[in-house]
């Protein structure tokens, strides 16, 4: 396991609050959208949020048995804490409505949208695609804003260096330029998120399976295909 | 030149008749085809949502004859939470339902309704009703934020300050009521800040309550606002684009007033923006902040309009002297941009998809406000000088990001002074921003004097009664012209209806004028009508081109013989004369010059061509073409022509 896993698995187990933000952001929407499938309209965004909330909870009392040694995704273990929080959530519901807990409730996991919980091909895709656009949110705060800019308006809105250059009110080779450096910025902050976030040799090749691993105009492809499908599954919003 | 004079008329006539008939669509037929149209939406809305109110109306009634028995079974059993919540839902089903059927038939077509900000009159039941407050009578109360204080609209009542506004909102935090005790404290805090930023009017406590009392501003939120404006689903249209644009530079400029005075808001969002017709205006202050507060920092504030750089520097424990508070107002600002022109929340921060077509510049000022925390706006009036170069563009969606003056370096309003350097020694007790007044004193006889609190650069704030009186203005003034441009509207259809009118009636005039001057020109001079031609002798060769041909050549040889001619009608002469002389295209000299060699070969006096008048075909024009020149006559018009009558 990579260096950077191991530390930021240290970060947690000793309760480093930015480390459990950072969690909290790279993989909280992932959560929120699975428990909302789950869910399967029986439950709104607020109690989703709640819930996403607990399994991070429950996850801090519980990040010290996790073992990566062991083979198992840090994504699947924290899927199956969100899971238990979401049987818990609802086997409270049945008990108010039986009135407060008077028979033992019958665990009926019909409610998982017909899925019954398991990890799908989906879900591990989504998360792929948070961590990301963790490094494309991590490489915008560490690239220069007109470098950034460029980049997102070249790569992920799709528009020509011509029209950009236009817009900017700059040379192309300038626009060239911005674009090297915000792409070399990317690729660096996508191998530090992809070793940071992988704790399996699967998880460590995702991003060479994805294209990542090609040159500038393969790569540059494979981040806004992998951006627009992130950023298309926005949260349920009230 | 009279032709020209015709055409100038016919295109000058066609000209101002059509643009009559333009005024006139627009000024007449079009609002008769938008009130029509109206009718007919508001008819189809009314039948579509009433049937489909009336089909949720049966499927509630299934529901409850369903649950009835349920119900009874609960009664029966002695379960009355369970049984008064059921009851409690089919009411509350009923109740929607009511409320659609009324709300189809009293809103305007294609308005959505949204919630006003009007007080209600009755209290939640559970809540104090807020006891008494000195001064003012409370007269309803508006919905509580997550403060946990109760929001009373009062009015002035015996007791009151002179110059009190017609209404003000007062915060009351009760500890009965369940108040937390650190809320009514972090609040007490930012009263400092609220009074000096003209904020608060008064405020006081008891032994139970602590409240503060502020001018009230009616309208709706933001989020109530913008909901008409994205109900087609779009984007805005371009106006709504400008009035967005508007109320974001207003949001700009509250900030900047904020920062300049050593304090920030830091819970700026859509719900605490307040729209009416004077503008946006940004209230609660319930976690105003001075920017040089040695507090630790806290995370409060809301989800997708809160920085995560606030978020991170407060989990590492930051104090807020630490940081540049008014960057986060900037990055609220901007998220509140992105809610405005997207309709919906930044659920992805900064690399949130726009997917509404405004223009680049909108997108970079929003982008360039939730970027990282060093690489944002330095200041909230660099982000405004941005805005106002957008509101003030006749095109938004054609503004460049390099025309906007954070780009070309262009003036900018002037920025906020500088703030104190964070823990600096002697920096917090300097007057004007965190001491007691500097007071000089201007008359030692009467004991007038004036406060010296201002800092250099920093807005001039009035005090709240005078912000209040203001707004009351304000209000006064744009409702006062918002009369005035009706007025002026109404004149103006009024107007364009009369030069409709008139341009028709020009243009039915010059039709008129054109037509009959027109035919007047278009005839030749008519020569006069004489009774017989001029006498003269000699051999007079008829040529004739008149339709009655034979009538109209006796009348001549008549009328030449009575002036001494002898006119002969021999063909051969006649088709002679007709091969060399073109007899309908010449006139004058040049008729007489070519018609000379026929005339001596024939030994002819002269030659008369008969024709008919160009504007009665029964009139007889008489050419008489002799050697040195010709001359036209008119003779009386023939008898009619006798109508035959088939005999059976």
């Amino acid at each position: 396991m990579h260096q950077l896993t191991t530390s930021f698995v240290r970060r947690l187990r000793d309760r480093d609050d930015a480390a459990w933000f950072e969690l909290w952001q790279v993989f909280g929407p992932v959560l929120r959208g699975q428990l909302m499938k789950w869910g399967n309209g029986r439950v709104g965004f607020e109690t989703v949020r709640d819930l996403s909330q607990q399994t991070l909870a429950a996850l801090s009392t519980s990040i010290e048995r996790f073992d990566p040694t062991r083979g198992v995704r840090f994504s699947t273990w924290l899927l199956a804490i969100a899971r238990h929080a979401l049987s818990d959530e609802m086997d409270r519901r049945m008990a108010l409505k039986r009135g407060s807990g008077k028979r033992p409730a019958h665990l009926n996991e019909d409610w998982m949208g017909g899925i019954g919980g398991a990890v799908d091909a989906a879900y591990e895709r989504k998360i792929f695609e948070a961590k990301v656009a963790a490094a494309i949110r991590r490489a915008e705060s560490s690239s220069d804003f007109m470098s950034f800019e460029v980049y997102r308006m070249r790569v992920l809105d799709g528009r020509s260096g011509r029209e950009v250059a236009d817009q900017l009110g700059v040379s192309q080779p300038t626009i060239s330029r911005h674009l090297s450096r915000s792409r070399a910025e990317l690729r660096s902050r996508l191998t530090e998120i992809i070793a940071t976030w992988s704790f399996t040799p699967e998880e460590m090749a995702e991003a060479e399976l994805a294209g990542l691993s090609s040159d500038d105009a393969l790569f540059d492809e494979a981040i806004a295909e992998i951006w627009h499908c992130a950023s298309s599954t926005d949260e349920p919003l009230t | 030149m009279a032709r020209i004079f015709i055409i100038m008329a016919i295109v000058l006539g066609c000209l101002i008749g059509a643009a009559a008939i333009g005024v006139l669509l627009r000024h007449l037929l079009a609002p008769i085809l938008s009130g029509i149209l109206r009718v007919v939406q508001f008819i189809g809305r009314v039948v579509i949502e009433l049937v489909a109110d009336l089909m949720t109306a049966c499927w509630n009634v299934i529901v409850t004859v369903l649950t009835l028995p349920i119900l009874l079974i609960m009664l029966l059993l002695g379960r009355w939470e369970a049984a008064g919540r059921t009851m409690s839902r089919i009411g509350d089903r009923f109740r929607t339902v009511g409320r659609r059927v009324v709300g189809v038939v009293t809103r305007p077509a294609g308005v959505a309704s949204p919630p006003r900000r009007t007080p209600k009159r009755t209290q939640k039941k559970g809540r104090r009703s807020g006891g008494a407050f000195p001064g003012w009578r409370v007269v309803g109360s508006l919905e509580s934020g997550g403060s946990g204080a109760v929001m009373h609209i009062a009015e002035p009542a015996e007791g009151a300050p002179a110059d009190a506004p017609d209404r003000v909102v007062i915060k009351c935090f009760d500890l009965k009521d369940g108040s937390p005790l650190g809320q009514m404290i972090r609040e007490s805090r930012a009263l400092d800040g609220a009074k000096r930023l003209g904020l608060v009017i008064e405020h006081d406590h008891d032994e139970q309550r602590f409240w503060y009392i502020m001018p009230f501003i009616p309208g709706s939120h933001l989020g109530e606002t913008l909901g008409p404006l994205h109900a087609t689903g779009h984007g805005l249209s371009p106006q709504s684009l400008l009035d967005v644009l508007g109320w974001s530079r207003d949001l700009l400029t509250t900030l900047h007033g904020y920062h300049a005075s050593g304090f920030w808001h830091k819970d700026v969002k859509p719900e605490n923006i307040i729209t009416n017709e004077s503008g946006a205006h940004l209230v609660d202050l319930g976690l105003v902040t001075p920017l040089q507060s040695a507090m630790t920092l806290t995370t409060h504030g809301t989800e997708y309009f809160r920085d995560p750089e606030l978020v991170r520097q407060a989990l590492r424990g930051a104090k807020v002297s630490e940081v540049d508070g008014a960057r986060f107002d900037i990055y609220s600002a901007g998220a509140v941009l992105y809610y405005m022109v997207e309709g919906t929340f930044p659920a992805h921060g900064n690399l949130s998809h726009f997917d509404r077509e405004h223009g680049d510049a909108v997108r970079w000022v929003v982008r360039r406000a939730m970027a990282d925390y060093n690489q944002r706006y330095a200041t909230a009036a660099d982000m405004l000088a941005d805005l106002q170069y957008l509101a003030s563009s006749t095109d938004v969606r054609a503004v460049r990001p390099a025309d906007l003056p954070s780009m070309t370096g262009a003036a900018v309003p002037p920025s906020p002074p500088p703030r104190p350097a964070a823990n600096v020694p002697g920096q917090h007790g300097q007057h004007g921003q965190h001491g007691r007044p500097n007071l000089e004193v201007t008359d030692w006889w009467s004991g007038s004097y004036r406060v010296n609190d201002a800092v250099a650069g920093a807005p001039n704030l009035p005090d709240a009664f005078t912000q209040a009186r203001q707004a009351r203005q304000a209000r006064l003034a744009a409702r006062a012209a918002e009369r005035q441009r009706r007025r002026e509207a109404r004149r103006a259809r009024m107007g364009g209806f009369v030069a409709a009118v008139v341009g028709f009636a020009v243009l039915v005039t010059s039709y008129f004028l054109v037509v009959g001057v027109g035919s007047d020109w278009s005839t030749p001079d008519a020569p006069p009508v004489v009774a017989s031609i001029p006498p003269g002798y000699g051999n007079v060769v008829l040529v004739n081109d008149h339709p009655r041909r034979l009538e109209a050549a006796t009348a001549v040889s008549a009328a030449l013989r009575d002036s001494g001619w002898a006119p002969t009608a021999d063909a051969a002469i006649e088709a002679s004369f007709r091969r060399t002389v073109p007899t309908t295209s010449l006139d004058g000299a040049e008729l007489a010059a070519m018609a000379a060699p026929v005339l001596a070969t024939h030994e002819l006096t002269a030659a008369a061509i008969i024709q008919a008048s160009a504007d009665d075909p029964d009139g007889v024009d008489v050419v008489l073409v002799r050697g040195d020149g010709s001359e036209r006559y008119r003779l009386p018009e023939l008898d009619a022509e006798p109508v035959i009558q088939s005999t059976p």
